[in-house]
């Protein structure tokens, strides 16, 4: 019966970590598409029209350079910081070890993850200000940056995070336990 | 640790090496290691019981209390 557990709690976890890796590279790849539509949209400024998947800011391309490359910025920063999230989630995978999953190491990895999810939310807020402030110009851009998601998904991770902190402990004390 | 495990010196006094006494106790060699060198955090009645009667002691003869 325990066998079987393991078994399938590794086969989930084997899951997970395709899924994570997919993630990371569709985020990848989607920021890279941002910033090469970028930086066509500089020699031939129609090419703003269809950034990817049909987000069209030619209009705010011509109204102001700066404000067209801050949205831009902070859209494709925000991208790979989602990317790196999915990144150390498909290593923090790596690292389990079924038989004693409770170790420092990974411990400091989801607080650090927490961290970068926390730094996502500031950053979808602050993006999402800003292209409210953009108004129409930025329509497209105004409800995909999840600030009050990615600050819950924080702040659960690191509770998750001092938890295991916890079954550091116990499972140290366990493995000293004769 | 206040709680000192006198176990070599009750194999001494019984002749028996740790070996021995891993096969008796069914206790892997790591583990009866981890109490001989005082790393033991916590020692199971069960595991306890299996030793006294190996080495045909009392658990006041592994088992001491020091106060530091």
């Amino acid at each position: 019966m325990e066998f079987k557990f393991q078994t399938r709690t590794e086969q989930i976890l084997s899951v997970l970590k395709i899924i994570a890796w997919v993630a990371f590279f569709g985020f990848v790849v989607k920021a890279g598409a941002y910033v090469i539509s970028y930086v066509v949209s500089f020699s031939r400024p129609a090419g703003a029209q269809n950034l990817y998947m049909g987000i069209d800011l030619l209009e705010l391309r011509n109204h102001s350079v700066l404000k067209y490359s801050t949205l831009i910025a902070a859209w494709v920063a925000l991208l790979v910081m989602k990317a790196n999230v999915w990144y150390r989630v498909a290593r923090i995978i790596s690292l389990i070890k079924i038989e004693s999953p409770f170790t420092l190491e990974l411990t400091r990895k989801l607080e650090k993850i927490s961290y970068l999810l926390f730094s996502i939310s500031i950053l979808g807020y602050l993006g999402s200000t800003f292209a409210g402030w953009l108004g129409e110009m930025a329509q497209q851009f105004q409800n995909d940056w999840n600030a009050g998601e990615f600050l819950f998904m924080a702040g659960l991770l690191f509770i998750v995070s001092q938890i295991f902190k916890r079954g550091v402990e116990l499972q140290s004390e366990n493995e000293l336990t004769v | 640790m206040a709680i000192v495990v006198n176990l070599d010196v009750m194999m001494a006094k019984r002749k028996m090496s740790l070996n021995e006494l891993s096969e008796k106790v069914n206790i892997t060699l790591a583990n009866l290691s981890i109490l001989k060198t005082g790393k033991a955090k916590a020692i199971r009645f069960s595991t306890l019981e299996a030793i006294c009667e190996a080495l045909e002691c009392q658990p006041g003869d592994i088992l001491e209390y020091i106060n530091e």
